[in-house]
């Protein structure tokens, strides 16, 4: 019989602790799927983020090495200069990338470091208890915006992304979600465009998947699914943000 | 290049004390010649991408309380390695030393002036300088504290090395502290003054 589908190499034969609904064990899968397509296993070294998903090095069967939190980027980027014919990729979620490591990214985007930050924002702080965040929408109820959050108070949700599109260091940043099948693939051929720039050395490339939270967000998974695409969407909208290959080098 | 050895053997943070006298001043140094860099251990942990090999992983973060405790009983016998082999520091003047000038970095050159001026008015005084602050030199301290009486301790700080001398003297030797909080640098003749003073009131 033809096998059709199988576990890629690149992800171990463990079963992953997240939540139930978790977007992080798509997002892994699609991370060892790329990976062994574009035969990249021997030579990816992976930076895991501070929260749930530090522990992708239990799955990614790669090279990995964690990063105090936030400064993913900016170990990535040491990585990357000792040794710049890897893949050297980040995965951070939003509170490690868009609030405590929030100056590692900017600064890593604008000098157009050759890495490829994997950013899966789920709009609050997972791990620690479902915090309000950075990417926390107006309105959403965190632990810590029990009455939802608000503009004057809280601020307003970062849309990091598109802040570090300006930069000129930035080659290619797209936002996608894994909340149905369609968007699953689209996710999956944005991170493999994302390492494809990285090989080509045209600058950073990252790419924002918004992912479910059922647990924190205290939603079953279909809700949290629907959630992504009535809310969430809204403010953070799907698609890409920046593409030089489009548009030659340097624009 | 010593520290980056040391850091490279013992895989541990290895941290240079600097302050603003070194950032701001500037003076002839001398380097020393070029020696090869010590024969350094294999490191059979870096992730370079796992070529033919399970994937490796760098990490301090374990969950799990018997590993972690293990990892940690690890450390502490590689803290004690470090600190039976690795306590640096220099001697000055102590052999027939009465009183010993504690002091370590820019207080340490201060310090050595100060000795220097003191011993022209033949008063017995030398200079222990620890050049490890961790590890502590402290059992050479405790072999000095045998036959030294007085151990004065002069810190750019509001003493931070003076209980490490307390430990290591036990009961042996009194200590006398002096700190300066940061602001105006002490110059060797104040300082001398103040051993001077203490060498006279406790009629060494």
């Amino acid at each position: 019989m033809k096998k059709v589908f199988s576990r890629p190499r690149s992800l171990k034969k463990v079963p992953f602790h997240y939540c139930p609904g978790c977007g992080h064990s798509i997002v892994h899968r699609l991370v060892a799927e790329v990976i062994d397509e574009m035969g990249l296993r021997e030579i990816a070294i992976g930076v895991p983020p501070a929260g749930c998903a530090v522990l992708a090095y239990f799955y990614l069967d790669i090279d990995m090495g964690e990063s105090p939190h936030g400064r993913g980027t900016a170990l990535a980027t040491g990585l990357k200069r000792v040794l710049p014919d890897r893949l050297v990729f980040t995965y951070q979620g939003d509170g490690d990338i868009a609030a405590i490591g929030t100056a590692e990214s900017i600064h890593t985007a604008n000098r157009g470091e050759s890495i490829t930050a994997l950013f899966i924002n789920n709009a609050c702080y997972g791990m620690t208890g479902g915090q309000m965040a950075p990417t926390t929408l107006l309105g959403q109820h965190t632990t810590t915006s029990p009455g939802g959050r608000t503009g004057a108070r809280d601020g307003y949700p970062i849309r990091l992304s598109e802040m570090l599109a300006l930069t000129d260091g930035s080659a290619y940043i797209e936002r996608t979600a894994v909340n149905s099948p369609a968007n699953i693939r689209k996710t999956k051929k944005a991170i493999a465009k994302a390492f494809r720039v990285q090989l080509d050395e045209l600058g950073f490339s990252l790419v924002e998947i918004l992912s479910p939270c059922p647990t924190n967000w205290r939603m079953s998974s279909y809700e949290a699914c629907q959630w992504i695409e009535s809310e969430i969407v809204k403010y953070y909208p799907l698609g890409v943000i920046k593409d030089v290959t489009k548009r030659g080098k340097g624009c | 290049m010593k520290a980056f050895d040391l850091a490279d053997m013992y895989r541990t943070p290895v941290i240079i004390f600097a302050d603003g006298m070194l950032g701001q001043m500037m003076e002839p140094v001398e380097f020393p010649d070029h020696t090869n860099p010590k024969r350094l251990p294999a490191k059979d942990w870096v992730i370079t991408g796992a070529k033919g090999r399970p994937g490796r992983v760098i990490r301090s973060l374990i969950l799990d309380p018997v590993l972690e405790e293990e990892h940690n009983w690890k450390l502490m016998r590689k803290y004690e390695r470090i600190q039976k082999k690795e306590p640096k520091y220099e001697t000055y003047l102590l052999e027939d030393a009465k009183i010993a000038v504690v002091a370590f970095g820019t207080a340490a050159r201060i310090a050595k002036g100060a000795v220097n001026r003191v011993r022209e008015d033949g008063l017995k005084v030398g200079l222990f300088r620890p050049i490890t602050l961790w590890p502590f030199p402290g059992v050479i301290l405790a072999e000095l504290g045998k036959r030294i009486k007085l151990f004065f301790v002069f810190e750019m700080n509001m003493g931070q090395m003076v209980e490490d001398v307390r430990i290591a003297l036990g009961r042996d030797g009194d200590i006398h502290f002096y700190g300066r909080p940061g602001g105006i640098v002490p110059t060797p003749l104040e300082i001398s003054r103040i051993i001077s003073s203490q060498y006279l009131q406790k009629r060494l």
